[in-house]
């Protein structure tokens, strides 16, 4: 079968994307016949999509054999145990959507439907408190997971806060030493073959041809294969998340060092601030027909905490989906594939997933249909999972102060999730799909921070003795208070396994 | 089933009836009957508080690592096993690499790589360790017990709970606007509640009769609505399988329990009469002195709200598929633990909307896996087979087959009754193996892959070594008892 075999992958665009993606697929080399070459362009700018990750990332790094401590220095990482959601419910209201489990279920009932009785009547503490990982992150403190999963440290997750731009440069001489090839060049023409329309070759500024059997979009917004040549189609999603602008600036760091990620809702739109060693990284997504870019960038720079270090840099975006995400045999990652403002820290997880899929369906030269259905209606079902959870952040605030959020919490959201919260609202259940990023924590930790309370809790947790259930929680939350005070602080963690060398 | 755990659950906090007729109607398992149960129900068990020792003493239990699918494959045998195949090797699943193999003309049975079949083979069985590091733990198991004395269990259980038994058969069911007002027994008396449920079986008296919430027929695929048991004594104890063997108009059950057999012939009422069906298990028994022959019938199909208004239905009166992956029970499980997790309080309209979205995705994956036997049988005459081959596949599953068959992938949607494996092994057994193995699998060494399979196999033939027979373990499991207490 090997004179089906793809023989060389081309991969358009050096971005966090390209280099993922290059890292990745250069395992392929080892069968012999497959090759990758890279086409990036020094003249184009890379967007550098979040530098905020979530814990997935760890089993991309490990498939790939990169140490963590390589990863911490090289790319001025810190931890990050969750995200923290400022004024999104009510201003002045704050909560933390954290990596890991709230509490342990009793009797094969839910641990939140036991919260959820016990809270009001005062014999519950809130909830943020039955999670380690939530309770460490607000005590800035860090430490690795226990592998035993029974243990209370077994249930805590991490990511990492990193710069996506050396990331991508710790990806990309890991690629090259593994025999990627990299190609300096603006393409200027995109060769189609004449019997099916597939992508020939792309061809750079001076005419050079660089043929391949399969093409990775990873050109960003424009989608230079995926939509200026194969004309895929993109759904626009701004009905939903009407953002459509950014302001990216970084700043001096302050300490201490928060093993976090803070989310703050602002007039229209939201600001995110994220930690690494060197400096903070800050940014305002907000919706123009709200705000003026002159009003945003004064309201980002009035909120940051260390001396702004550039001038805010803009980004423009549509949220949504590209529609064919593989078409032919081209494959789109990234921004090419279709952005979501990355509220949830999920621009990096999506490339990641997008690779694993790819690799686990991997084509032969003619891409057959089967993979190409199969790697889209996967893709599609993750998208429109964390669409939901997205949509969910502005549906449920209850701000009056400002006219955007006036518009968010009247808008019309999708079927699938007023199913979800209409289900919640009624007796706090949570529905869960097969290979869903956010798991039933994850909704809970949202719908209960931004104030969407169950009408009641589930009857179930009457047949547990109030005693018995009262003391299990006191118990729990005791636990997760020692473990979590007994941890270093994430600042001397940092410093211990990975400090960045310093400007020299 | 339903009352015993609807009691644990309320903890006595609601009252609960249950109107059971009288013994030897439609709805209660026969002396004939077995379960043939799946790994969950044994946390069913635990959760409920009866105890599984207690169980195999008072079920004449005997466990189950797996279904042997016997001529599907014309003279061929495979199991389904409770437990894996292989391990994941450099992060790429076990089959690709077996895909790999066998493309490379290597003679290669999925078997000696799965603990849990390779120990049935050998008739062997032990409880697993929990060490999640042990060969073991790639094996769980289930149970076979007597339907009856199971029932009986449950029973006891629900009393013990407080449930209150109304015997008498239903007579008539009061029905005002689009709700259940009353049943209404056959001596007068009237049972009203909050909430009913229908565990009355095919004949679904209230969810059906009653309310006539109707039912969507799947016997163009699933022909098999009719069928004949017997149970026949037989002292000596095989394989911890269930046997399901194909059959000319159908296929036959074979469950052993401890001192007998429970065997049925699931048939296609159409195309064999009862007389002839009754001969034909007969027939196939290989044991002395059966006894009477009991027919039931159940056609596969769901209910298309199998909750409305204030009735709730639960196993076959809310769909059934023929149990040829021993769902029977199963189903009827996730059902009850869906009504638990959904369990209604006021007027109950958003948990209904969930429990029928999510126990009709949950029946119409039991039948595809059902239908996926008959749709790869592979069976050289005969009418039934023939109709077999040409009544096609649901697109859901006709998706799920070429993506197996291009490279090896194994899709799996949302509420799937079954593991992944299940799938796995019915290729794998039918013989049908994918055109191509995932890329990745193409890149490691193949003599090193080959060694890492040679020591997986010597792991697994050393681990069923230090089993003891089946049936020696299960004797033990009965003088530890007798000891005991």
């Amino acid at each position: 079968m090997a004179e089906r075999d793809i023989r060389e992958i081309v991969i358009v665009g050096g971005g966090t994307a390209g280099w993922m993606a290059a890292a990745a697929l250069s395992r392929l080399r080892a069968n012999g016949v497959t090759s990758v070459t890279l086409v990036e362009s020094e003249e184009i700018g890379i967007v550098g999509v979040g530098e905020a990750t979530i814990p997935p990332i760890c089993t991309f790094n490990a498939m790939l054999g990169l140490d963590e401590r390589e990863i911490l220095r090289a790319t001025q990482a810190t931890y990050k145990l969750g995200i923290e959601f400022v004024d999104w419910g009510r201003p002045g209201e704050a909560y933390l959507h954290p990596f890991g489990a709230f509490g342990v279920d009793m009797e094969a009932i839910r641990f939140h439907q036991f919260w959820l009785k016990y809270h009001p009547l005062g014999l519950a503490a809130p909830l943020a408190e039955y999670n380690v990982t939530a309770v460490a992150a607000k005590l800035n403190r860090f430490t690795h997971p226990n592998p035993d999963p029974r243990t209370v440290l077994g249930s805590l997750k991490y990511a990492f806060h990193f710069d996506a731009a050396l990331y991508a440069r710790l990806l990309r001489e890991y690629a090259t030493a593994r025999g990627v090839k990299r190609r300096e060049g603006k393409i200027v023409d995109v060769r189609l073959r004449g019997e099916d329309g597939f992508i020939e070759a792309v061809v750079l500024e001076g005419g050079t041809h660089i043929p391949g059997d399969l093409f990775i979009d990873c050109s960003g917004f424009r989608g230079l294969l995926i939509e200026e040549t194969l004309h895929a189609g993109y759904e626009d999603w701004s009905h939903w998340l009407p953002c459509d602008r950014a302001l990216a600036v970084a700043s001096a760091g302050v300490e201490p060092l928060t093993p976090y990620t803070r989310a703050t809702a602002r007039d229209a739109g939201w600001q995110w601030r994220i930690p690494l060693q060197h400096r903070m990284g800050n940014g305002y997504v907000y919706c123009s027909r709200y705000v003026s870019d002159d009003e945003a960038a004064a309201t980002l720079l009035e909120h940051l905490e260390g001396e702004p270090l550039a001038q805010p840099r803009p980004l423009k975006f549509v949220t949504g989906r590209r529609r064919k995400v593989w078409s032919r045999n081209c494959v789109a990652l990234g921004l090419a594939a279709g952005f979501l403002e990355p509220l949830e820290s999920t621009g990096i997880h999506l490339i990641q997933s997008g690779i694993a899929r790819l690799l686990s369906l991997f084509p032969d030269r003619d891409c057959n249909e089967v993979e190409i259905a199969e790697y889209n209606r996967l893709t599609d079902r993750q998208i429109e999972h964390i669409r939901d959870f997205l949509i969910l952040h502005y549906k449920l605030t209850q701000r009056a102060d400002a006219p955007f959020w006036r518009w968010c919490a009247g808008m019309e959201v999708p079927e699938s999730l007023r199913r979800r919260t209409d289900l919640f609202r009624r007796c706090g259940r949570v529905v869960r799909h097969e290979d869903e990023l956010f798991a039933e924590d994850s909704w809970i930790a949202l719908m209960l921070g931004q104030n969407l309370t169950p009408e009641r809790y589930d009857p179930l947790v009457d047949t547990v003795p109030r005693e018995r259930a009262v003391t299990v929680l006191s118990r729990m939350r005791e636990l997760v208070r020692k473990t979590a005070e007994s941890l270093p602080a994430h600042g001397d963690f940092v410093a211990r396994h990975g400090a960045a060398p310093g400007p020299s | 089933m339903v009352a015993a755990a609807l009691a644990v659950a309320c903890g006595g906090r609601s009252a609960i009836h249950i109107v059971l007729p009288p013994a030897d109607t439609a709805v209660s398992p026969k002396r004939s009957d077995a379960e043939s149960t799946l790994p969950p129900l044994r946390a069913f068990n635990k959760l409920v508080g009866l105890d599984e020792d207690r169980l195999l003493r008072s079920c004449a239990g005997t466990f189950k690592l797996g279904t042997e699918f016997v001529g599907w494959r014309e003279g061929r045998s495979y199991i389904q096993p409770c437990g894996e195949f292989g391990a994941t090797l450099g992060g790429i699943a076990f089959h690709q690499h077996l895909t790999r193999l066998h493309a490379a003309a290597a003679a290669v049975d999925p078997e000696l790589y799965c603990l849990a079949a390779a120990a049935a083979r050998a008739e062997r069985f032990a409880r697993p360790g929990i060490d999640p590091s042990s060969v073991e733990s790639t094996m769980s198991y289930a149970l076979h017990l007597d339907a009856r004395a199971y029932c009986g269990e449950l029973r006891q259980l629900a009393q013990r709970h407080r449930v209150v038994v109304a015997q008498g058969a239903l007579r008539d069911v009061a029905v005002a606007g689009a709700a259940i007002e009353a049943l209404i027994l056959e001596d007068g008396g009237r049972v009203t509640a909050d909430l009913y449920v229908d565990a009355s079986g095919s004949e679904a008296r209230l969810i059906g009769q009653a309310l006539g919430v109707p039912f969507e027929d799947w016997s163009a695929w699933l022909p098999c609505s009719r069928q004949v048991a017997a149970r026949c004594e037989q002292p000596h104890l095989g394989a911890p399988l269930t046997r399901a063997q194909a059959a000319d108009f159908g296929w036959m059950g074979h469950v052993p329990l401890q001192g007998s057999i429970a065997c049925h012939y699931a048939y296609d009422p159409a195309m064999l009469d009862d007389r002839a069906a009754g001969e034909a298990l007969l027939a196939w028994i290989d044991a002395p002195a059966p006894a009477a022959l009991t027919y039931n019938s159940a056609p596969s199909g769901r209910r298309r709200a199998p909750w409305q208004a204030n009735c709730v239905a639960l196993g076959s009166a809310a769909g059934w598929v023929e149990p040829l992956e021993s769902t029977a029970l199963h189903l009827t499980q996730s059902m009850i633990v869906r009504l638990l997790g959904l369990f209604p309080s006021g007027d109950g309209r958003v948990e209904r909307l969930e429990y029928n979205r999510l126990v009709g995705n949950e029946l119409e994956r039991a039948r595809d896996l059902a239908i996926a036997h008959y749709a790869t049988a592979q069976r050289l005459g005969g009418e039934f087979w023939r109709q077999r081959a040409a009544a096609g596949v649901p697109d859901t599953l006709a998706y799920k087959m070429s993506q197996y068959r291009s490279r090896g992938t194994l899709v799996i949607y949302d509420e799937e009754p079954l593991p992944e494996v299940a799938w796995l092994a019915l290729y794998l057994g039918q013989g049908i193996w994918p055109q191509r193995c995932a890329a990745l699998a193409e890149v490691p060494d193949m003599e090193a892959v080959r060694a890492q399979l040679t020591r997986m196999r010597a792991t697994i033939d050393e681990a069923v070594a230090r089993m003891p027979a089946h049936a020696e373990y299960v004797r033990r499991q009965r003088l530890q008892a007798r000891l005991d207490g």
